[in-house]
């Protein structure tokens, strides 16, 4: 696999393919943890852990684990690795700890990480899920620290709030502060920023050809077994088939490309 | 089992060993980390009320300590106890820090379901006190607050008498009652027995209060705890000879003070006034009943006639109360439950029919009817309906002997 497609793997989950803004998974971690940019940037950061750690390790076992109890094995690589970067923090980075509470637990539960599981590590080597889960947790990570800014910004007009443990207190913005917006810092702000971003990203997908939808199989899906299999697989079929060719003129276009610059600078 | 079923158990199993294995491994690193965090957070607790202290250390809290005392730590700059008291309610927990000079230098409550929010003020105004020097503050609002406020006493006193004893020293750490208990049982030779105060039926002269037990009777005379045994000989040593000749009168006016029910009441007598006795002095002795928050409460809102409060009045020849006694309710812990102490009865004794006006005219659950800080005869603040109710039986107590005496000696 060339190194561009490597790349493509960890920017799909920062940009095109970002799982807050663009897939809308996570919201519940995303409109708890972006009251402040320190709170978003930890939560971002101990779900990037998670993700990296989580998808390499389920990448690693796909081919022993059986499909039947592949779900359950997931939570357990899953739950292994929140835990362990629970204890890691709780000893060592207190603050952050104590700063994250319930949300850090439950991680385990988001579905950015269970996806991703699903979704990428489970059909592609280790490397590969690793670098889909450091694309996939920077894209997170980016998505809160974006939203924080805004709500801290606008909502508290302070920057830097929510470290006094570390012996950094919060820094009130000249003018903005008498401005600000408290509601921006309660629930109904952070569905309102988050509408907006969401919007944004719609905007600027749109004028790069609109964002490809995936199609996914039947495969996994709890109720595969009483549906109708056969209009669901044709579906399926179709829009797998979709994406494949789509994806391979990608990769045509990207060599095409490389060859194009290696031959002028030759 | 086929091989195909057994597998997907074999390697879920496997991946939750080898999960749980990796886990106890992480936990082992970072545990002592984890406890020194921790610490490094309670510690920060322990630093609010001792600010110099440093190496804290918990020390162990025996039976020796007060029973207020739920845990303690020894600095390099003092001791810090906690205590768990009852203000208005319980679990009111305080930690007090001590100095190397046995001064508090910091109080703060940890926990606190108490109604008033006092505890700021409260947490500040016993700093710089020693056990020698400490007395009871109350709080601003002193009525309502009273009870959080005789809590933190009681929690800074207990901290300073465990400075002593976490320094070796011994303090007498019984509570008030228990030193009544102890007093009693001394007086009368007795281990272990438990005295009930005497409902007096009759007006002891230069006796404070009566003890009752089993063995026999105990009459405090000011700081002196006289003990009569069943036989009428008082056994306690060393006792003057005015004590004793008040004790004997007190004992014989005691115990030939017996109640003789009246079956046959006047008419007009109040039907709350359920039992009436006489005794051989001319004094009288009303069971009454009364309708406190409780019963109003239930008829009000569940429609019940239910929850009444039951009291007993003493009333001697002149008209004058002689003592009055709770004897069950169901008010309200921390508001109409005041009912039922010594202070409440000392409020009505010697006091004449006149002596006692009702606070309200009528109760109503819509207006908070008596304030904080209003006074009179059995006014228990912010509790309308049991002060009504109290000084309405009390009323209706002196109506009944009016009625039987036919206007009283007068």
């Amino acid at each position: 696999m060339s190194s561009n497609k490597k790349l493509m793997i960890l920017l799909r989950g920062i940009i095109t393919e970002n799982p807050v803004l663009i897939l809308v998974l996570g919201t519940c971690p995303t409109l708890a943890n972006t009251t402040s940019m320190f709170q978003a940037v930890s939560m971002g950061l101990a779900a990037t852990v998670v993700l990296i750690g989580s998808n390499f390790v389920i990448s690693l076992l796909r081919n022993i684990i059986p499909d039947t109890v592949r779900i359950p094995c997931y939570i357990v690589v899953i739950a292994a690795f929140v835990t362990a970067v629970s204890m890691l923090l709780q000893a060592y980075v207190t603050p952050v700890y104590d700063i994250l509470g319930v949300w850090l637990a439950l991680i385990v539960v988001n579905c950015i990480v269970l996806g991703r599981a699903e979704m990428f590590a489970r059909k592609n080597g280790p490397l590969d899920s690793a670098l889909d889960g450091l694309g996939m947790g920077l894209g997170f990570l980016l998505a809160l620290l974006v939203m924080s800014t805004i709500r801290e910004v606008l909502g508290a007009g302070t920057i830097l709030s929510g470290m006094t443990a570390f012996g950094i207190e919060a820094i009130k913005i000249p003018v903005i502060y008498d401005l600000r917006m408290p509601f921006l810092v309660e629930s109904s702000g952070g569905f309102l920023v988050f509408g907006i971003l969401i919007a944004v990203m719609a905007k600027i997908t749109e004028k790069r050809g609109g964002l490809k939808r995936k199609s996914f199989s039947c495969e996994g899906c709890p109720s595969a077994h009483i549906c109708h299999k056969t209009s669901c697989s044709e579906v399926t079929e179709l829009a797998a088939e979709a994406f494949d060719v789509a994806v391979e003129n990608k990769e045509i276009e990207i060599e095409n490309t490389e060859e194009k610059e290696v031959s002028e600078n030759a | 089992m086929k091989k195909e079923n057994l597998m997907p158990s074999i390697v879920l199993s496997a991946i939750c060993l080898v999960a749980a294995l990796l886990l106890s491994v992480i936990n082992m690193f970072t545990a002592p980390a984890i406890e020194a965090a921790q610490n490094a957070a309670a510690n920060a607790a322990l630093l609010e009320v001792l600010p110099d202290g440093k190496n804290f250390e918990s020390i162990e809290i025996t039976s020796d300590y007060p029973a207020a005392v739920t845990a303690g730590h020894k600095a390099d700059g003092g001791y810090v106890f906690q205590m768990s008291v009852t203000g208005y309610k319980p679990g009111l927990v305080i930690m007090c820090g001590i100095d190397t000079e046995g001064k508090i230098v910091g109080v703060k409550h940890i926990q606190s379901s108490e109604t008033y929010g006092m505890e700021p003020e409260l947490n500040g105004v016993y700093v710089g006190d020693t056990l020698d020097s400490v007395e009871l503050i109350l709080a601003t609002g002193a009525t309502s607050s009273s009870k959080t406020s005789a809590a933190y006493y009681e929690a800074v006193k207990a901290a300073l008498q465990a400075y002593v004893i976490a320094n070796g020293g011994s303090v007498d750490v019984r509570t008030p009652e228990q030193i009544l208990q102890d007093n009693c049982n001394a007086a009368l030779g007795t281990e272990g027995k438990t005295f009930a105060k005497w409902f007096a039926t009759e007006a002891l002269v230069g006796v404070d209060a009566v003890y009752e037990t089993d063995g026999g009777r105990v009459f405090v005379i000011g700081e002196s705890f006289i003990g009569v045994n069943a036989g009428g000989a008082i056994v306690t040593a060393d006792v003057s000879a005015d004590n004793t000749a008040t004790v004997n009168a007190a004992y014989t006016a005691v115990t030939e003070s017996t109640l003789t029910e009246i079956t046959t009441l006047p008419e007009g007598v109040s039907a709350s006034v359920q039992k009436t006795y006489v005794t051989a002095s001319g004094n009288y002795v009303f069971e009454v009943k009364a309708s406190g928050y409780k019963h109003a409460t239930n008829v009000e809102f569940a429609g019940i006639d239910d929850g009444y409060f039951f009291i007993k009045v003493s009333i001697d020849s002149e008209g004058k109360i002689i003592d009055v006694i709770t004897t069950s309710h169901s008010e309200s812990a921390g508001y109409g439950d005041a009912c039922a102490t010594e202070d409440y009865y000392e409020q009505y004794r010697g006091k004449a029919d006149a002596d006692v006006t009702l606070a309200v005219t009528a109760p109503d659950f819509h207006l908070d009817q008596i304030a904080d800080g209003t006074s009179g005869v059995g006014i228990i603040a912010s509790s309308t309906f049991t002060t009504y109710g109290y000084q309405k039986a009390v009323k209706n107590a002196f109506a009944a002997y009016e009625l039987i005496t036919e206007g009283g000696n007068e």
